[in-house]
């Protein structure tokens, strides 16, 4: 069964699609609509992951699950991936992410993490340009590049199935919930 | 936070770009500073290149991946790569 995010990236093709014969450049609300439903396809699966890890992924508390959801914002996301951009994981947030066998210092950002997190916060500000900044250009080329690349951050974290990996993902998930911020 | 001089990343990133496979067709580049509400983490590449139609997806993918590396040498905001044909 396909999850909303599938849909999503599919809907996010088709808004890219040419009628036969059809020539020319896509009209921009077709592109913009494209990358801003991209980086929704993003947002619920990430929104998804993280209740799932948090909440439980019975169908029984699908309910539940969707009440935490709702609490999740763009902004606690954005600040969260801001912090695992980097080839290390910030210093302000690094312990939560440090296994408990390693010493304090830093800790490299996990390869499909990193992917996440760049992904996402391209994503994010192509969106914010596509829904609302129409001084700003976005192309079909970006559009479709956007598209490549969320679909790749996605099975890139489907395929990180190690235990460090499954580790990383629920760090991630409580960091997600406290909006990106640790207190110190 | 680290910034870099507008002129360093512009020179690192038009570095990047003619060494590319689409690097004949680049015609120009645009950085901008996010004016945004959220904060000031975000630059936009605006690449301009003469026209797209032979490009491939991997090039692209790859030029972007590579402008990204180039961005995150000197400067901590992260770069938004986009591409503009004209």
């Amino acid at each position: 069964m396909s999850t909303f995010s599938d849909d999503l990236l599919r809907a996010s093709s088709r808004l890219l699609g040419r009628r036969k014969g059809q020539k020319g450049p896509l009209k921009g609300a077709y592109v913009r609509r494209s990358i801003s439903t991209t980086y929704y396809a993003l947002f619920h699966f990430l929104i998804d992951e993280t209740a799932g890890r948090l909440v439980g992924s019975g169908n029984d508390l699908r309910q539940r699950r969707r009440l935490f959801i709702r609490t999740l914002s763009h902004a606690g996301l954005t600040t969260t991936f801001g912090k695992l951009k980097g080839a290390t994981i910030d210093a302000s947030v690094v312990d939560l992410f440090r296994l408990p066998s390693v010493a304090a210092g830093s800790v490299p950002t996990p390869p499909f993490l990193q992917q996440v997190a760049t992904a996402y916060l391209d994503a994010r500000a192509k969106r914010e340009d596509a829904d609302y900044n129409l001084s700003e250009p976005l192309s079909e080329t970006d559009a479709r590049q956007l598209r490549r690349r969320v679909t790749r951050a996605i099975g890139a974290w489907k395929a990180a199935n190690t235990a460090s990996d499954r580790d990383s993902k629920h760090a991630l998930a409580l960091l997600v919930s406290l909006r990106g911020q640790l207190r110190s | 936070m680290r910034r870099a001089d507008p002129q360093r990343l512009q020179d690192a990133i038009s570095g990047v770009i003619k060494d590319s496979p689409i690097g004949r067709k680049f015609r120009g580049l645009t950085l901008a500073a996010d004016q945004g509400d959220d904060d000031d983490s975000l630059i936009r590449v605006v690449v301009r290149v003469s026209e797209m139609e032979d490009v491939s997806d991997d090039d692209i993918d790859a030029l972007t991946s590579s402008i990204e590396h180039a961005v995150n040498r000197h400067d901590d905001r992260f770069p938004s790569v986009r591409y503009s044909e004209n």
